[in-house]
């Protein structure tokens, strides 16, 4: 297989940088937004960039994945929650500031940051040799054309990684889910008793 | 994979979608701005309370079965997700792949049957 | 022509169509349900003769009305505009003024990946007459189907009404239920296709003939598929987040002029897409009978009729949904809520389910 460096056109630039613009301010957005409901709507924004940042990747399908249980799950949910929970929605934005939580904030995003770049710089270290591998992972897509496979017979798609190579995590991935399953249950079983 | 084309397409029909929803808003904001002469008139701009003075108000606690469904639509659409990469190869899986999704869909299945018999889901 | 040109062609066709079509299925949905109730209809607002946009403009056309009511939506829609937009002030500004935005978005998207008729041939290729033929066909439609609760929800809150409220959040938990079920029995087309991408499920129909047809494979999946889309629509019998006794409008309940105008404009276009999403996956979409003989045709005349006919075939087989569904609306009473939540997670899912694991077991050999 030939792995070969794709550059981007100039109206692709300025997409890239208007989806990237997007995403950072959505995501500054969030956090001063004065509303709850708008910091929710702002996520909503901020996923969606993010979605949009897997296209330019070429992972068509973790986009899409991103745009239904983010944008379309996980938001809704958040809504859902705000919605329920509406007497403290004027309540946001009072009293002073709260220097310690601030500094706690602060050391935080620092040290998901600095983690963050240490691995991606990690990753980044034989360079050529990661890239090929996440070439490989991304042509691992589910959408595989009748085209793409006429070229490339063997091509295998991302349900032989998961039932092959990633077995157990997506076997374990399905507990998981069960587990939020019956937390759900617990809470709404309070609710109605009290 | 050689998508670009169909996301440009996709792009430009989004963008023409979206300029439609946002000229019929512009023309609406100029219609009322300009052409129109709004007369306000007593219990015109309050909440619609079909004739009545207003009972309560909209921002009331709600059934919390309601954030229950959301719970279950997100995990059930993971599940959804994770499926479909089996459901496009599942052939070329063979009865290996079967036993591995069953276990899968078995697993949730029965987190939801537990759920009904909890009656979690009953609704008065 | 550059071939790139030739793409827009699919894209106007769409966004032409469906904006068109819009309309005629508001005047449709009056005359259906007033042939229903016994009543006449919209019968005033013609083409020609008085009360007709030309009558209006000073052009004289006669005493005698042609096509009467037809331009009643047209008629509709200038009076919408012309309508004053209400803000109330107790209202959440931003939210309220773009939740009929999104009411009216995700439908019409989801439409850019149902293929609406044969394939063109291009300087000797193929070009599918689809706005994008992406790869994640599918997951696109399930995206932007699970974005389609944003409108109501958002509405419903922003309004700080309760009717409003009570209304988005019902329809909000419906559409969120029953997308589950769509999304399995688009779940189960796929493996029976091995494919997620509407076009090639197209084609394989059409290479199968009639009984290629995704109805005669997937019988289970097309039934689970028919209730989802009219519980996804918020259609009778689906229709509580708008029942007009309880709720008066439901979540557009503080909305006028054309943003009401626009939650209703999604409604229609949420109908037509799911008929074309039906269409596509289980009765052969732009298919018909004797497309072969014509498409196999040397004169570029024919292959053209060739065409225009599948895209007439799949306009046919699209509104073959819409008129059932409003058919079933002025046919049949609402569900309760404990019933409708019953039916979509007690029902719904466990046989959408139980139809990925048969589908499994009868293909795999």
């Amino acid at each position: 297989m030939e792995y070969s460096v794709q550059i981007m056109s100039p109206a692709a630039h300025i997409l890239f940088w208007f989806v990237m613009v997007m995403t950072v301010a959505s995501a500054a957005l969030v956090v001063v937004a004065k509303k709850i409901l708008h910091a929710a709507f702002a996520l909503s924004i901020c996923f969606l960039g993010v979605s949009g940042i897997y296209v330019f990747l070429h992972a068509d399908f973790l986009a899409a994945v991103q745009l239904i249980v983010y944008v379309g799950g996980i938001i809704v949910l958040i809504m859902f929650a705000i919605m329920f929970s509406s007497h403290t929605q004027e309540a946001g934005g009072e009293g002073g500031r709260h220097y310690l939580a601030l500094g706690a904030g602060a050391a935080t995003a620092l040290i998901v940051f600095t983690s963050v770049l240490m691995m991606v710089g990690k990753l980044n270290q034989p360079l050529a040799e990661q890239n090929n591998r996440a070439y490989e992972a991304y042509q691992h897509t589910v959408g595989i054309t009748a085209a793409d496979l006429a070229a490339e017979p063997q091509r295998l798609g991302l349900g032989h990684m998961l039932m092959g190579e990633y077995l157990l995590p997506f076997e374990v991935a399905s507990i998981l889910v069960l587990a939020a399953l019956l937390g759900a249950v617990v809470i709404v079983r309070k609710e109605t008793k009290g | 994979m050689n998508s670009s084309p169909e996301i440009v397409s996709i792009l430009i029909f989004c963008g023409l979608v979206m300029a439609m929803g946002l000229v019929i808003l512009g023309l609406v904001r100029f219609a009322t701005k300009f052409l129109g002469t709004a007369k306000p008139k007593k219990g015109k701009y309050d909440p619609y309370e079909c004739g009545v003075p207003l009972l309560g108000s909209a921002r009331e606690r709600f059934e919390v079965r309601f954030y229950l469904v959301a719970i279950l639509f997100v995990l059930f659409d993971i599940e959804t997700v994770f499926l479909l990469p089996y459901a496009v190869s599942y052939q070329r899986l063979g009865m290996a792949g079967l036993g591995e999704i069953l276990v899968f869909v078995a697993v949730l299945g029965l987190g939801l049957l537990y759920l009904v018999k909890r009656g979690a889901l009953e609704w008065e | 022509m550059a071939p790139y040109l030739w793409k827009l062609l699919p894209i106007l066709l769409v966004f032409g169509g469906v904006l068109g079509i819009v309309p005629l299925l508001v005047f449709l949905e009056r005359k259906i349900c007033a042939l229903i109730q016994d009543r006449l209809g919209p019968n005033r607002v013609g083409i020609l003769g008085p009360d007709s946009p030309l009558e209006i403009l000073g052009i004289k056309t006669g005493e005698k009305r042609f096509l009467g009511g037809l331009m009643q939506p047209l008629a509709d829609a200038i009076k919408l505009i012309a309508k004053e937009d209400i803000i109330p002030p107790h209202v959440e500004k931003y939210l309220f003024e773009f939740a009929p935005f999104f009411a009216l978005l995700p439908p019409f998207l989801a439409f850019a990946v149902i293929p609406v008729g044969a394939p063109l041939m291009i300087d000797g290729k193929e070009m599918p007459l689809v706005v994008a033929d992406v790869g994640v066909g599918f997951l696109w439609i399930l995206a932007v189907a699970s974005l389609s609760a944003y409108g109501v929800a958002l509405g419903g809150w922003a309004s700080n009404n309760k009717y409003a409220l009570l209304g988005g959040i019902r329809a909000t938990a419906q559409m969120i239920s029953y997308e589950i079920g769509l999304g399995m029995a688009l779940l189960a087309v796929a493996m029976q296709y091995q494919s997620v991408e509407p076009v090639q499920i197209v084609k394989q129909q059409v290479e199968g003939g009639f009984l290629g047809w995704g109805v005669f494979h997937q019988p289970l999946a097309f039934l689970l598929f028919t209730i989802c889309a009219f519980a996804e629509n918020n259609r009778l019998p689906f229709d509580l987040p708008e029942c007009e006794a309880e709720l008066v409008g439901g979540y557009h309940t503080e909305y006028s002029s054309m943003k009401f105008g626009m939650f209703f404009q999604g409604e229609y276009i949420a109908m037509l897409t799911m008929g074309g999403l039906l269409a596509t996956l289980f009765l052969g979409g732009w298919h018909y009978p004797g497309y072969a003989a014509l498409s196999a045709s040397d004169s570029g005349f024919v292959q053209i009729v060739a065409v225009v006919l599948s895209l007439v075939s799949f306009g046919i087989k699209t509104m073959g949904f819409v008129l059932f569904s409003m058919w079933v609306r002025w046919t049949l009473p609402r569900f309760r809520y404990d019933q409708l939540m019953n039916l979509g997670w007690k029902v719904i899912v466990p046989v959408a389910l139980f139809n990925i694991v048969l589908t499994a077991m009868l293909n795999i050999h």
